[in-house]
């Protein structure tokens, strides 16, 4: 008799970092995992070592098409949906008056609208498949970042995706809960992963006057790029913690630099309006 | 006397705040994008000068700029209000819709401020002030997609501002809650062309309270208007200003679901480095 409780996944961005190591963590516990990444041959070390519950599927969340065939493996393979992992997406350094369209849209098109496209595509089957479970077992499980909840520096661009990425999920959350599907926005801090290498993008232009701030980033994320204190691999029960629970949190930062961070705009954000909030509440037209 | 150059000026809060701006005694470039609608608006003024701005357009953006320099010769503060809402639930919004609110509210706004940073910088003064909303800080059924596009730019100015101190420029994020403009006006709003009946009772109501809420929001636009003047001669002014009763409840409540969630999950998460 098959296990009633295993999962069934997709995840976008198995190629290495968070996607990768979870995809292993889903398949090693008997989950059915649909592994995604823009280039397949990647991804063949899943189904050698998983033939029956790991499908490779080549998928680049912003090519049209794309998502909603990854959806269709899940749905002829493993019959349903429950769990979405919305991961794949990169950084980009640089102050916000060097970079250029050419060098941010991009990234919006992958952290941002990819990540709305492949929801959108994902979301008939979750609803479905949760309606059938009745467990209120859907997931979608949206890879944010610290600074999806503050900026920095140098990741001011980055930290727009980021942030949308948190006002979609919150939105999200309202919008499918009657249907049996939770969102966790996943906050990592700074992990061991590819992203200050493979990964990152660099802005081209440098401008003097950054060269304090912004500057000091760059020199940052390539002197860090491998010495992160966060170790993905120890997220990961965390995460499936999170994710299992009957009642995930909204949120889930990971790392005692995320909670540092988000406890200190926390303080900000209520200490700005504090000292403004007497005109703030007197803008409301007079009875 | 101040310079102002404010986006979508030509009605709700960019028309207003270019009101008080003149009554003040400073000058403002008005930007539209038909500038005829600004003169419309507003009347003619010696301090006025009103500019032809699609802020999508990166050279209008620039060549904005240079028609108030030529003018005026500098900018104290700018303001990037020029933006509209999307209603409708994320599932239903179209990959066109997403790129349309983008394009105005997020990538729009980045165009203006790089086309304005050179003179601040060069001036090492002035003041970026960027219209957020209530939507920005905490998201609501059926404006995910707008909200998220206000949270952009919560993210991008907590940047700016570290990146504009040392230049001796201001960033302030401005979270207006519901006020009475056009902002659910047919003409402004867009809605998303799909509908889905499984979202009934969350987007569906919501685009029910829109209809009826419209030109009838709490909020006094006058009074926000008002309240740019006294941002802008504040000699520290916040980062993130929220306006409007409903957003300070809405942002104290989210603060407390996050500081009660870290709370619980906090230990956990604790766990996470490599080991020492």
């Amino acid at each position: 008799m098959s296990t009633t409780s295993s999962k069934t996944w997709l995840i976008t961005g198995c190629s290495s970092g968070f996607g990768r190591i979870l995809a292993e963590a889903a398949l090693a516990r008997g989950d059915k995992v649909v592994v995604t990444a823009r280039k397949v041959e990647n991804l063949a070390d899943f189904t050698a070592r998983y033939p029956q519950t790991a499908r490779a599927v080549a998928l680049d969340v912003t090519r049209q098409g794309n998502p909603a065939k990854a959806v269709q493996v899940a749905d002829e393979t493993f019959g349903g949906l429950d769990i979405l992992v919305n991961n794949a997406g990169f950084g980009l350094i640089g102050a916000i008056e060097e970079v250029e369209p050419s060098e941010y849209r991009p990234m919006f098109e992958t952290n941002v609208f990819g990540l709305i496209e492949m929801t959108r595509a994902a979301l008939p089957l979750l609803r479905r498949t949760a309606a059938a479970t009745g467990k209120r077992s859907g997931r979608i499980v949206n890879f944010s970042s610290v600074g999806g909840m503050t900026g920095r520096t140098g990741f001011g661009l980055y930290n727009g995706t980021k942030f949308a990425v948190e006002g979609i999920s919150e939105a999200l959350a309202i919008e499918v809960a009657e249907h049996g599907i939770s969102v966790v926005i996943i906050e990592p801090g700074a992990f061991r992963t590819e992203f200050l290498g493979g990964s990152i993008a660099v802005a081209k232009t440098r401008l003097p006057a950054y060269a304090k701030t912004s500057g000091a980033t760059r020199s940052y994320s390539v002197t860090n790029n491998g010495q992160q204190a966060g170790d993905p691999r120890r997220a990961i029960p965390v995460i499936l913690q999170a994710v299992d629970a009957a009642e995930p949190p909204l949120r889930l930062p990971l790392g005692k630099d995320a909670y540092a961070r988000i406890n200190e705009k926390l303080a900000k954000v209520h200490a700005d309006m504090t000292a403004w909030e007497k005109m703030a509440t007197a803008t409301g037209f007079d009875a | 006397m101040r310079v102002w150059f404010i986006t979508g000026a030509s009605r709700g809060f960019g028309a207003l705040i270019t009101q008080q701006a003149l009554a003040a005694g400073d000058a403002v470039i008005a930007t539209a994008r038909d500038p005829k609608s600004v003169t419309a608006r507003l009347g003619e003024h010696e301090r006025l000068l009103p500019v032809k701005l699609d802020v999508a357009s990166e050279e209008q953006a620039q060549e904005a700029v240079a028609a108030a320099l030529k003018k005026f010769g500098r900018i104290d503060i700018l303001i990037n209000n020029a933006g509209f809402g999307l209603l409708g639930a994320v599932e239903e919004s179209s990959a066109k819709e997403v790129e349309r609110v983008y394009q105005t509210n997020v990538f729009g706004l980045l165009s203006v401020t790089r086309a304005v940073l050179p003179q601040m910088r060069r001036q090492r003064s002035g003041h970026v002030i960027n219209i957020s909303s209530v939507g920005g800080y905490a998201a609501y059924a059926g404006w995910g997609v707008y909200g998220s596009t206000k949270f952009a730019v919560e993210g991008l100015s907590e940047a700016l501002a570290i990146e504009l101190a040392p230049l001796g420029i201001k960033v302030t994020v401005v979270e207006p809650g519901f006020f009475r403009t056009d902002f659910l006006d047919d003409q402004s709003l867009l809605k998303t062309e799909t509908r889905i009946e499984d979202y009934a009772a969350t987007v569906g109501a919501m685009r029910d309270f829109a209809a009826g809420a419209n030109h009838a929001q709490p909020g006094d636009p006058v009074k926000l208007a008002a309240a740019m003047i006294e941002l802008v001669n504040a000699k520290n002014p916040p980062v993130r200003l929220p306006l409007g009763s409903d957003t300070v409840a809405r942002v104290a409540e989210k603060n407390a679901q996050v500081a009660q969630e870290t709370a619980q999950w906090h230990r956990l998460a604790f766990s996470t480095d490599f080991a020492a």
